[in-house]
């Protein structure tokens, strides 16, 4: 990790040139990698880099962890990325797919969205959003469309490897990610900030509204995925958009008092992030 | 570059940088077409969006703002102002 980050701060000059860097370590590392780049720079005299780490260690510890979980990166395509501790059975563990919103991020730098989660009984399979095109286009070298996509994502994680399956999703990734639970037939989906189920950018590349796709594959199913819908309270476009899903599917809905359109932001700054995804995403239904 | 390109690549700037207020007001056209000026605060621009906004004004222009800076700009049409006039 240090090497990457020499690599990628070389050539720094201007502060936009040292966002660019640090944007692009935050959207790659581990919890531990993040660790260990600390420890490396911990006497750097560089002004942005000691801003940036102070900034992203300050979210990190809000998880309430000292110790870095262990999670190990593997990329499987250029948009896919396993987090998992290889030392643990994955039959003996959950697979969460997380589908990123624009920023390819969630809510947050990667590291502090890993560092929510348990690595022994959980693998993360980290979607990133493809620019500039978003999801509705499907994910290049995958899929050229959302169903073919979803469908060729499932190949990714043969059946039964794992004992329990659920999805994740912020801003553009929420409906990816309701549309896996859905079209699989996980157990859980938590969605936060999603799009509308007649959003145009669906519209405009389904037959029907996406809302009317999501529907389709829930008729396919015997028992339908726990739904979560998270908004911020704040923001009313987030909150007519997440508030129409209930009119297509069973979902839980749930406001997020102060908060914008980074609905999650107010429950990590008061350290009950972890708590929060422990109860919509491994909570027995 | 145009001032209408230049309209097209902030407008594609700030939709990729998750500016949901510009979204949200449909203020897409009204910016291309330049029917009315935008205010920045208007936009609610978080600082990872501003970020991401000044890298992409600098890596695809040359023009280097400071994410504070694009706060003290003010509006769309005197930061399209700034920009043409920097790579004039």
């Amino acid at each position: 990790m240090i090497k990457l980050y020499e690599r990628l701060t070389h050539n720094c000059q201007t502060i936009n040139q040292w966002n660019h860097a640090h944007l692009t370590l935050q959207k790659k590392m581990t919890p531990l990698q993040l660790a260990i780049l600390t420890q490396q720079l911990f006497t750097t005299e560089n002004e942005h880099t000691r801003a940036w780490l102070s900034t992203i260690n300050r979210l990190y510890f809000k998880s309430g962890k000292v110790q870095p979980e262990p999670f190990i990166k593997k990329r499987l395509s250029p948009h896919l990325m396993l987090f998992s501790d290889p030392h643990t059975d994955s039959r003996q563990k959950s697979l969460l797919v997380a589908f990123t919103g624009g920023s390819q991020l969630m809510m947050m730098p990667i590291p502090v969205f890993l560092q929510q989660f348990d690595a022994k009984s959980v693998d993360i399979l980290m979607v990133r959003y493809p620019k500039p095109l978003g999801y509705q286009q499907g994910l290049t070298g995958i899929g050229d469309n959302i169903d073919s996509t979803l469908t060729q994502l499932r190949n990714f994680f043969p059946q039964q490897s794992y004992q329990r399956y659920m999805t994740i999703g912020v801003s553009g990734g929420g409906v990816p990610a309701l549309l896996m639970a859905l079209k699989h037939g996980f157990e859980h989906c938590l969605a936060i900030g999603l799009n509308a189920p007649d959003d145009p950018r669906w519209s405009a590349v389904l037959p029907n509204s996406v809302g009317e796709l999501a529907k389709s594959y829930a008729q396919q199913l015997s028992k339908l995925p726990k739904i979560s819908l998270v908004y911020g309270a704040e923001l009313s476009t987030d909150k007519q958009a997440t508030l129409k899903w209930s009119h297509w599917l069973s979902c839980k809905i749930i406001a997020v008092p102060t908060a914008n359109h980074v609905a999650i932001s107010p429950l990590l700054d008061n350290g009950k992030l972890c708590q929060f995804f422990n109860r919509s995403l491994f909570q027995a239904i | 570059m145009t001032e209408s390109e230049l309209r097209t690549f902030i407008a594609d700037t700030l939709e990729q940088s998750q500016v949901i207020a510009f979204r949200q007001h449909q203020y897409r056209p009204v910016f291309l077409q330049n029917r009315a000026d935008i205010s920045l605060e208007s936009l609610k621009i978080d600082s990872l969006a501003a970020m991401e906004i000044c890298i992409a004004i600098e890596i695809n222009l040359g023009v280097s703002i400071a994410p504070d800076a694009l706060f003290q700009i003010g509006s769309l049409n005197q930061l399209v102002t700034y920009i043409m006039e920097e790579i004039a």
